[in-house]
């Protein structure tokens, strides 16, 4: 329902006074305070919505590098997850995160134990390629 | 994607195939072109075991190689791999394949690649996007170049 301003009496409200006084009325002192100068406001903002750089790691899979985000607290799991997303790669079945001097990582490990740190680079990749008929 | 291949890698690619296999083993090549341009530039033939009914990749080969293959900013856009006899894509050929993503091509060439250097009878499979290997037609896959 639209709401109706319905036109009033013009009246001045009564204003309601201290009997201490101002100090005891930090609204009333704050005509007189520093004003806050729109640089600080702007970077007060910034601060507060300033997050933690995101931790990112290259994945190489078929001669491509992608930057793939990972949390170093969590799983490899996630960041493998996420690589394979990054790729388009529809099942991770066969294939395995490994070290670039070719160790394969346990995905049920957080990034932060098995070594993996913000601006390294990872390998992903089948753990085993052949055929036969 | 159409692969673009010139004949006269087509002939090396059953050359090296055949040569390796020696009519007595299957052997396996890939075909190799910048990434993103389905150009086909190069052949790599991967150090491998094998026997007449199946061939492995090195695994230590296999990481130098992935690392390499980055450097060069180049991707792997098929795999071609004989078989003693007739072409067809395998279970071990679905779960071991070298690439995972939508696309990919793996050719099958019959009788060890001792016949003609053409795709007449050759198997073309490709992953679709769910990952699962679906029968395509050679020729709406891979045009030759002279």
């Amino acid at each position: 329902m639209a709401v109706q301003h319905m036109g009033k009496p013009a009246t001045i409200p009564e204003i309601k006074r201290d009997p201490e006084g101002p100090r005891s009325n930090p609204a009333a002192l704050a005509p007189y305070k520093k004003q806050t100068s729109s640089a600080e406001r702007q970077e007060v903002t910034a601060m507060a919505q300033s997050k933690p750089p995101k931790s990112t790691v290259t994945v190489v899979y078929n001669g491509q590098p992608r930057e793939v985000e990972f949390k170093p607290n969590q799983k490899l799991r996630i960041l493998f997850a996420a690589a394979l997303a990054e790729f388009g790669i529809p099942s991770g079945e066969g294939l395995g995160l490994f070290t670039e001097t070719g160790a394969q990582l346990d995905l049920d490990v957080k990034a932060e134990d098995a070594g993996v740190t913000a601006g390294g680079q990872l390998v992903l990749r089948p753990i085993r390629v052949g055929g036969g008929s | 994607m159409r692969l673009s291949i010139g004949e006269g890698l087509l002939r090396e690619t059953f050359a090296v195939l055949s040569g390796c296999g020696d009519g007595s083993a299957e052997c396996v090549c890939w075909w190799i072109g910048p990434v993103g341009a389905p150009k086909i530039d190069g052949l790599v033939h991967p150090e491998h075991s094998s026997s007449p009914a199946h061939y492995e990749i090195d695994d230590e080969w296999l990481h130098r190689f992935w690392i390499d293959l980055a450097d060069q900013r180049h991707a792997v856009f098929a795999q071609v791999h004989t078989h003693p006899g007739s072409a067809y894509h395998s279970a071990t050929d679905n779960d071991f394949a070298l690439i995972h993503t939508p696309g990919f091509l793996s050719l099958v060439i019959p009788n060890f690649a001792l016949g003609p250097a053409d795709l007449t009878d050759a198997y073309l499979a490709e992953r679709d996007a769910s990952g699962v290997w679906r029968a395509v037609k050679v020729s709406d896959r891979i045009e030759l170049c002279p």
